[in-house]
Parts: C-alpha cells; sequence; structure tokens
C-alpha cells in the first residue's frame, strides 16, 4: 500500500439501527456498496442504510470484509516471486474461512441471505461449501425425513433413474 | 499498519455479539486443527451423515441459492439426489442448474478405466475427492474391445479395436454415441486427442487420430463428418511417442526426432514444431497438461536410484523445468529394481502406474496442491479380484449434463 494514501471510511447502518465503520476498500467487496458509493451516495456521515439485514448479521459480514481485504492487500504488497510465501497466506486465510464459518445453521442462513444481498461473491460461495457440506453425506431417503419431503415417484420411475446411472447404487472399493 | 487502522465500531453490540466475535478472533489468533478439509478433498460420506439439518432452515432457502448449494456436492450425490422427489429430479437435470455446476471450480478431474476380463468390457471411474472407484456399466456389446483414449468436456472417447471406430460416451450417464467409420483400417499405434469446440459443450467437440505413417482426420462433432485440413511437416520422423494432450484448440504431440513438442491446431490445421532438450537420464515419459501449460512426466535413473519427476514447459526459453518429484520414501521401494512406468491420466491429475518385479504401485499426483497419493485397490464387483496394474485410461472432469 502506498505511505500517502488517504483512508476513507464508510459506514453501514443495518436494520435495527446498528452502524459499522469500515475502511471503503474492504466494504467495496459488496457489489452493493460499490454500485452506492459509484453513483455518488453512502459517503456522508448518514452513512448506507442496509436493510433487512440486522446488526448481529452485518458486524459478521464486516469481519469477513476486513480480514479478506487486509489479505489482500498485504499479497499485493508482497514479493511477487515469492510463491511459497503466496501459497502459505492463501493456506493461512482459507483456514481462518473455515473457522469464521462454523457456525450454527441460522446464523449461517442469514449470513449466506446477507452476503447475497450485499453481493460478496466470496462468502457466498464460502456459505454455500458449508451448507452443501451438511448435505453431502445424506441419502435421499435421509433428505425426505429431514426435510419433510414426500416421495412422489412411482417404483417403476425410480427404478428408470437408478438405471440411468447403475454406478451410483453400486457397491464402490 | 494498514491493521492497527482497522476499527470495527459496533455500536451497541450486544452481550451474545460481542462474544461472537470475540470467539472469531480468538480462533483467528490460536489456529486449530482444520475442521473442515480442502475442498478438494471431500469427506468420506458417511463421516458426516449425523450432522443435523434443521427443516425450517432448509425450506425457505430461495431456489437460486439453493441450486448454488446442490452445485457444491460431490457427483455421487448429486445423482443420488435424483430420487428424492420429481421438483428435485428436474432441478438436477435443468439448464440453469448446469450452469451453475459449470460455474463451481472442480478441483480433480476423475479418472477412467477400461479392463477386460473373461471377454468382457468392465469399466472402472476413480473419484479423487472420495479416493473412491465406482464401477458403470459400459452401454454396449459385450464382445467389442474398447479402450479409452482421449477426454474433453465431461467425454470419453472409446476406441473400439476390433470394429475400427470410435465412440463417445459421458460415463456418469448412459449417454452414448458412434462416431462415423473410417476407411482406414490400421490402427495399432494411433495417437488420439480431443478437444472441445469451445468452453461448453453446446457447440461440440472434435476428434482426432494420427496414423504411424503421418495420416491423420479431424472428426467435428457439430458437422459429424471427418476431415482434413493441413499437411504434417516432413521434416518430423515418425512415430511420435506417447498420447497428445489438449491446450484450448491445440494438441500437442511428443516428438523424439528432432527432440521435442509438435503442436496440431484443430480448428485452424496449422501445425508447430519447438526443439526441446530433454531432460538427461529420462525414460518412460509422456506430456500430461495442467491449466493450459504444457508439463512433461518421467522417470529419472541414476545408478540404482529412479525417481518420477515433473517438468513444466518454460515458453520463453522452451526448456523443461523441474518442478515437483515423488517422495523420497516412495522412490525407495523402487531402489535397485528395475522400474517401469505408464501415466495414464494426463490432465490436471495424473494417474501413474509404476510397475517393478514384485512391486506395482498405483499413484496419483495432483498438479494443483502438488500432492501424491496411494490409489486404493480397484475391486470390480463382478470379478472380485484386485487390480493394481492399469494400462490404459483417461482423466475426465465429471461433467452431469454433457451429451455424446
Amino acid at each position: 500500500m502506498a505511505a500517502g494514501k488517504p483512508v476513507v471510511m464508510v459506514t453501514l447502518v443495518s436494520s435495527d439501527g446498528q452502524s459499522f465503520q469500515l475502511l471503503e476498500e474492504a466494504a467495496l467487496l459488496s457489489a452493493m456498496v460499490r454500485d452506492t458509493i459509484q453513483i455518488g451516495q453512502g459517503r456522508g456521515p448518514a452513512g448506507i442504510p442496509i436493510r433487512n439485514i440486522t446488526g448481529q448479521t452485518l458486524s459478521m459480514v464486516v469481519v469477513y470484509c476486513n480480514k479478506h481485504y487486509t489479505a489482500a492487500a498485504a499479497a499485493d504488497g508482497d514479493d511477487a516471486a515469492d510463491e511459497e510465501k503466496k501459497v502459505a497466506n492463501k493456506k493461512q486465510l482459507r483456514e481462518w474461512d473455515e473457522q469464521f464459518i462454523n457456525l450454527e445453521q441460522d446464523k449461517l442462513y442469514d449470513i449466506l441471505v446477507a452476503a447475497n444481498n450485499l453481493g460478496i461473491d466470496g462468502l457466498v460461495d464460502l456459505c454455500c461449501w458449508r451448507f452443501a457440506d451438511m448435505m453431502k453425506g445424506k441419502s435421499a431417503s435421509e433428505i425426505r425425513v429431514k426435510l419433510g419431503i414426500r416421495d412422489d415417484f412411482t417404483s417403476e420411475q425410480r427404478a428408470q433413474i437408478e438405471k440411468d446411472s447403475p454406478w451410483v447404487w453400486s457397491r464402490t472399493t | 499498519m494498514v491493521q492497527s487502522r482497522m476499527i470495527i465500531v459496533g455500536q451497541g453490540l450486544g452481550m451474545t455479539q460481542k462474544s461472537e466475535l470475540l470467539k472469531i478472533m480468538e480462533a483467528n489468533q490460536s489456529p486449530r486443527k482444520c475442521l473442515r478439509r480442502d475442498r478438494n478433498h471431500e469427506k468420506d460420506p458417511s463421516s458426516n451423515s449425523t450432522e443435523v439439518m434443521k427443516q425450517e432452515i432448509w425450506s425457505e432457502f430461495p431456489g437460486d441459492l439453493f441450486e448454488t448449494v446442490v452445485a457444491r456436492l460431490p457427483v455421487a450425490a448429486m445423482f443420488r439426489f435424483r430420487t428424492v422427489c420429481r421438483k428435485w429430479y428436474s432441478m438436477l437435470g435443468s439448464d440453469s442448474f448446469s450452469q451453475y455446476y459449470s460455474e463451481v471450480p472442480r478441483g480433480l478431474p476423475w479418472f477412467y478405466t477400461t479392463i477386460h476380463e473373461n471377454a468382457r468390457n468392465n469399466a472402472a471411474m476413480y473419484d479423487p475427492s472420495l479416493t473412491k472407484w465406482h464401477h458403470p456399466s459400459v452401454p454396449l456389446a459385450r464382445a467389442k474391445i474398447i479402450i479409452p483414449v482421449a477426454s474433453a468436456g465431461g467425454l470419453v472417447c472409446l476406441l473400439d479395436i476390433l470394429h475400427s471406430n470410435f465412440l463417445i460416451c459421458n460415463p456418469l450417464t448412459q449417454s452414448l454415441k458412434e462416431i462415423p467409420c473410417r476407411s482406414v483400417q490400421a490402427w495399432s499405434g494411433v495417437s488420439v486427442g480431443m478437444v472441445m469446440n469451445s468452453g461448453t459443450s453446446n457447440e461440440g467437440y472434435r476428434v482426432m487420430w494420427l496414423g504411424n505413417d503421418g495420416n491423420y482426420e479431424v472428426y467435428d462433432s457439430m458437422k459429424n463428418t471427418w476431415s482434413c485440413s493441413g499437411t504434417f511437416p516432413p521434416s518430423i520422423k515418425l512415430p511420435l511417442r506417447s498420447r497428445p494432450i489438449a491446450v484450448g484448440s491445440a494438441l500437442y504431440f511428443m516428438c523424439a526426432e528432432p527432440e521435442g513438442v509438435l503442436s496440431y491446431d484443430v480448428s485452424t490445421g496449422i501445425w508447430r514444431q519447438f526443439v526441446i532438450p530433454l531432460p538427461l537420464h529420462l525414460s518412460d515419459h509422456t506430456l500430461a497438461e495442467f491449466q493450459g501449460k504444457v508439463m512433461l512426466v518421467g522417470l529419472l535413473r541414476k545408478n540404482a536410484a529412479t525417481c518420477v519427476c515433473i517438468w513444466e514447459l518454460q515458453k520463453m526459453t522452451l526448456l523443461w523445468k523441474e518442478v515437483d518429484r515423488m517422495p523420497n520414501i516412495w522412490c525407495l521401494e523402487f531402489y535397485g529394481k528395475h522400474m517401469k512406468m505408464t501415466c495414464l491420466g494426463n490432465s490436471g491429475l495424473l494417474m501413474l502406474s509404476l510397475k517393478a518385479r514384485r512391486t506395482n504401485r498405483l499413484v496419483t499426483y495432483n498438479l494443483l496442491n502438488k500432492e501424491w497419493q496411494k490409489v486404493p485397490d480397484c475391486m470390480h464387483p463382478r470379478s472380485n479380484r484386485k487390480r493394481q496394474l492399469i494400462s490404459c485410461g483417461t482423466a475426465f472432469g465429471p461433467c452431469p449434463s454433457a451429451l455424446a
């Protein structure tokens, strides 16, 4: 980072009136904030109102943005040739992500919806991987029971689907 | 410097929120054991099947976000969930879902092989994310002997050596197509390559064969015909070593005289030759592809020691630069023995069959994270015999929606 660069802060205001101040560059991870600032709004003391996102959820989103912005800024400053350091930093960030996203489903869902509304692609991706982790080991019948889905296939239809991809249902080694 | 300026001003943060943030900060400072492994290494499906899914959350998922989640499941789970209900079945087969699927970076390609036993084709697919072998059926008459020779866009090109024709299949589904016959009879030693016409499967694929005599032809799936453009460079000595690899619309062949690499662009019909000296003491080498880069895999022999090495082509200097070698401890198993190697899958993930007296090993090398891994024995449910040696196969990117 250039030393003389002015520090610009923006304020995000949650639906329940809590304000969060962060570096503008960190906030720009959000496409929604980007759009707001581009049309010349949001820099004033009133901040950017974030509808439908509570302070509790927004605080987590802010933590994510700060971390990812700092990591990216640090990577820019690094010697480009130091491949090993880059790999190590990436790994560290991934580990941080994993810790960060290891949350209760309710909170995870709130963050996913918030990240989607704010247009923070990396955070949407992270939440979706976490949700996929919860699903992936389950069988079709477990999914039906857990999610209260009615099995509306006839036995012939199911047999046909299983016949289309027999490797899924046969023994693996 | 930057970090010290970072402030989170949470006016009116309640106690619970504060502790939530604290927990994250603490977790960040003292890295504990990773809870979730690398995305490329999905856990065994049984290991987390106890994790509760709250119905009230999952039933209110917006459709697009739900598809985004499902697109991140292991391929086997996507197929399993087709039988949940009609809605899920049609979602998993929809165009919008295949769009979501194609946007997710897939870490590792799979590997497809066929084994001929008792006059029957048995196929096996290796899923490196679950380190499991799956056993798809081969939708073909049993008398045919087919060999997987190339792949692109989730499709595998099979060569039927008795009937001298090519078949294209998606190993995940029963999608299969026979390419119109060619008049050429000699099939021994043909090199076959395959490329996609564009990034998506909608615009078809091309298959190229190159014979020992320098004759070659390209099949375009959109036109459904074979054609030939350009002429094989006369200065190159035939036959060519090893299978070609695909980078964009170009196929790269390895040539021995003069030592180097030969490329053929299937869309323009232009041949290009690169003279690149091979590393010393090299044998059993073949080309591989990784993220658009041309790689070389081979054995380095020095005195009694043999080691598998990986090189990357330096396009500026036209030299091979060593990037990795097999761990010493594995090389020691082969010390003093005459090792032979066949490199099977050669795109993104290398499947190496190492053979020496009384020591056979099947290992994978992941070009992305530079990881060497032993492959579990492949046991076919019908024959119940372990296979440690695999003689033919190809890497392929699993794609449920690819149509032959």
